[in-house]
């Protein structure tokens, strides 16, 4: 049949019971016209007629066919959902509820059928709902045990449900023929009884009772006590009770119609009380299973909060409820000890924490509380360590919690009377110590990446802000080409070069290295260039300038803390350069394929007031001519090392300018960071690297070639 | 790397010495500064530095030195430094330290130039 086919979409099957429920009720009611002018005012028995039988019986047929269709959807429609706590609470309560108020309405509605005739149409109406309602608790509890048996089913189940779908059969058509001779009644009671032992065979698996809590196996067993009471009287009252209007009922609407709601109910009160006694013989280990429970919940949800709690604080609260509630002590605290500061109770669950901080003074409990490196149970603080009785406190566990092996707080769960706890209490505490420990680690390791993060991201900002302190592009000046770079060993740096103008107008350069790396290097790179600014356009010189910067920064600076500096000055007009030097590293001019190296005296800025400073400094000048290269570094270059901490010295730097003949100030550069690179071989540079490259070059629009050479041999003699 | 090393010894007229050796680096200067501090509380204030086995300096490491001169001078004392090789020498020479230092070619040369206590 094509309609009961179970991939049947939902809608359709909706549609369908909806069908059948409005065929059932028309059929209903056409049976009750008919049994009321047949029987009430015809007074005519309801078999005395042929015709008049066959149509009842078709329609009560239907009818139940109607019924029987309704249950076959519903119940195939949940078929694959398991058969869960709740639902089967629901089916039972259902149930009990629905047949004991079919009992109870049998009982109480006035029976007046006299003789197998309804004598009035409320009698008539009553003993079709009567009727109506056995059927449908009786299909509805088949159905159900059909769904529930196949739900745990195991080998032999589809066999056993088919006979006992054909025992149902048989003893319906067994109790019909009864009639003619009880030999076939004898037998029906026969079947019922076959019936029963192969229900109680078919259901097994119900090892699932076992994991409920205590309080749902109690609210079970009470809830099969009822259904199979309900099932037990409804089986008996069909079974012997014939003059009962609900058995009464039931006959009028199918011939020999009790049997069956009593089969179906006497299988089902063997079911209700197979799982009443399955209940009953798992309640001992109700106490362990309960706990089992809670415990793998409590851990799972622990387990959920470390990965989802970065604050070690809320952590520790969420662990100090579980642990209350896990060990149903009276009250539990953290508290932490860092280092050298006072003990910090936090997460305090039904005690203060300045009654913990009073707990401290007894110098016993501080101990228990500080001392211990494993769990430990005390039954009873007053036998074991003669703790003032009167205390609150009767028995307590303490749990050290670890962080980085290193001791940093305990968890203290306390009961108020003696004994409070359990050894198991202690066993599950040890492993919440354990995970406890493990989350404060990773919260640690958390707070770490964030603040990493947060580092990273200041950095970037720093570094952005810092290359903003640097020039974009070298300036125009007449006859010197310049080009400049700097690379930080870290994400800032302390090196500084800048491009300057004096006080006469005429364009500089200075470079600098503050002493040290990372950002107290950059913040004192960053003071060094607002000097510069604020002091070049008074400034007559080079050395006046570093005398400046020096006599500003003197008092401002760190004592271990010092900046070298060099400033050089160009006058394009007589082609010569002035220079100080402040400690910086030297001044390396080319010169044809000479090199010549410039160190005037001079001492660091910072290390020495200006009275020292200034008589130190001295300024030197120096004739170049075009194609002379003039280079300023600082000590990350002649520094640069290798794998084997070898420093590369200057000395490469100066071969290569030696021998570079003509060539661009950016292609300088780019040779002497090959240089480096080369030697470096890929190991990590440790210091910032600056260089400033200036190429001199001659003014062809106002200088000719004769000039330029008298020019260079002028330099040279 | 060669490990860095800070050893304090005083001798009889109550100068300490200490002698480095190894790489003095921005990692290696705070141990330095610490064992310098150690013996400045414990009331040096006649102070030798040899370097004479010392390998390397980088500008953290002279830093070290700027700290304490102050206070030592203030004292009545003073930090000499000894021995140096000629590369280190160069890292103080272009920092213009000489101005600040007396450098010594020999430790027992830094020592005499201490003036004796009974003067």
């Amino acid at each position: 049949m094509t309609v009961f086919n179970l991939t049947t979409s939902k809608q359709q099957k909706q549609t369908l019971s909806t069908i059948f429920v409005i065929t059932g009720i028309v059929l209903l009611v056409a049976r009750m016209v008919v049994v009321t002018f047949w029987a009430v005012y015809g007074g005519h028995t309801l078999t005395d007629t042929f015709m008049v039988e066959v149509v009842l019986t078709i329609a009560s047929d239907l009818i139940l066919v109607c019924v029987i269709g309704v249950v076959f959807l519903y119940y195939t429609q949940r078929m694959g959902t398991d058969v869960s706590y709740e639902v089967l609470a629901g089916a039972l309560t259902t149930y009990a509820i629905s047949a004991l108020a079919l009992l109870l309405l049998g009982a109480l509605l006035p029976n007046k059928v006299v003789d197998g005739i309804p004598t009035d149409i409320v009698t008539v109406v009553t003993s079709h709902v009567l009727a109506l309602g056995t059927f449908i608790v009786s299909i509805g509890l088949a159905g159900f045990l059909g769904w529930f048996l196949q739900m745990r089913r195991h080998e032999r189940t589809g066999r056993y449900l088919i006979l006992l779908t054909i025992i149902l059969f048989g003893v319906w058509l067994l109790s019909a023929l009864g009639s003619i001779n009880d030999v076939f009644s004898g037998l029906s009671i026969t079947l019922v009884v076959i019936g029963s032992i192969v229900m109680l065979m078919s259901i097994k698996r119900l090892n699932w009772l076992a994991t409920l809590t205590m309080d749902k196996k109690i609210r079970l067993l009470w809830l099969t006590t009822c259904a199979a009471f309900a099932a037990g009287l409804l089986a008996s009252w069909h079974a012997f009770n014939s003059d009962a209007f609900v058995t009464q009922s039931a006959a009028m609407f199918v011939r020999s119609g009790a049997i069956l709601p009593g089969a179906v109910n006497l299988f089902g009160f063997v079911f209700f009380a197979r799982l009443f006694f399955a209940v009953l013989a798992s309640l001992p280990n109700s106490g362990i299973v309960d706990r089992r429970s809670s415990e793998v919940e409590s851990l799972a949800h622990l387990t959920r909060m470390m990965a989802e709690t970065a604050d070690v604080d809320t952590l520790l609260a969420s662990v100090t409820q579980f642990a209350l509630h896990v060990c149903r002590a009276h009250g539990a605290w953290c508290e932490l000890y860092d280092k050298d500061g006072p003990i910090r109770v936090v997460a305090s669950k039904n005690v203060h924490a300045d009654y913990v901080t009073m707990l401290h003074q007894d110098r016993e409990l501080h101990r228990l509380f500080i001392d211990n490196a494993r769990p430990v149970l005390i039954d009873s603080l007053a036998d074991t360590l003669g703790v003032d009785g009167t205390l609150p406190i009767r028995s307590v566990i303490t749990v050290p919690l670890i962080r980085e092996q290193r001791r940093t707080g305990t968890l203290v769960m306390f009961s108020t009377i003696e004994y409070g706890f359990e050894a198991d209490d202690l066993r599950l505490l040890t492993a919440f110590g354990d995970t406890i420990s493990i989350a404060l680690d990773q919260t640690r390791l958390m707070e770490m990446a964030i603040e990493n993060e947060r580092l990273q991201k200041e950095f970037d900002v720093a570094q952005r802000i810092q290359s903003s302190l640097l020039p974009i592009a070298p300036p125009d000046i007449p006859s010197l080409h310049l080009a400049a770079i700097t690379i930080p060993a870290e994400e800032i740096g302390g090196d500084y070069y800048d491009y300057v103008r004096f006080a006469n107008g005429r364009p500089g350069v200075i470079i600098a290295d503050v002493s040290g790396k990372g950002i107290p290097a950059a913040l004192y790179m960053a003071t060094l260039k607002g000097v510069v600014l604020a002091e070049m356009r008074s400034s007559h010189g080079p050395a006046d300038l570093l005398c400046r910067a020096n006599a500003a920064l003197i008092g401002s600076m760190e004592k271990q803390t010092y900046i070298t500096m060099m400033a050089v000055e160009f006058d394009a007009q007589t082609m010569t350069m002035r220079m100080a030097r402040a400690g910086h590293t030297p001044l390396l001019l080319r010169s044809g394929t000479t090199i010549r190296t410039y160190t005037p005296k001079g001492i660091a800025i910072g290390l020495v007031p200006p009275k020292t400073f200034d008589v130190v400094t001295e300024e030197i000048e120096f004739s170049v001519a075009p194609n002379d290269i003039v280079m300023l570094t600082t000590d990350g270059v002649n520094e640069r090392r290798d794998a084997n901490l070898q420093e590369i010295g200057i000395e490469p730097v100066c071969d290569m300018l030696a021998g570079i003949g003509t060539a661009t100030a950016s292609a300088i550069i780019t040779k002497t960071l090959d240089l480096l690179h080369q030697h470096g071989n890929g190991t990590d540079q440790h210091d910032d690297i600056t260089i400033v490259a200036m190429v001199f070059v001659g003014d062809i629009a106002t200088t000719t070639e004769d000039e330029r050479l008298q020019q260079i041999y002028g330099v040279l003699s | 790397m060669n490990q860095f090393t800070a050893v304090t010894q005083q001798d009889e007229r109550g100068i300490c010495c200490i002698d480095l050796a190894g790489y003095l680096d921005a990692h290696t200067a705070t141990e330095l500064e610490s064992i310098m501090n150690t013996a400045i509380t414990n009331g040096c204030s006649r102070i030798v530095v040899n370097f004479a086995d010392l390998e390397y300096i980088s500008s953290a490491g002279l830093g070290v030195f700027m700290v304490f001169i102050e206070s030592v001078r203030s004292d009545g004392g003073d930090i000499k430094l000894a021995a140096m090789k000629p590369k280190v020498f160069t890292v103080f020479d272009l920092l213009g330290f000489p101005v600040l230092f007396e450098i010594y070619p020999t430790v027992e040369e830094a020592k005499q130039a201490f003036p004796s206590l009974d003067a």
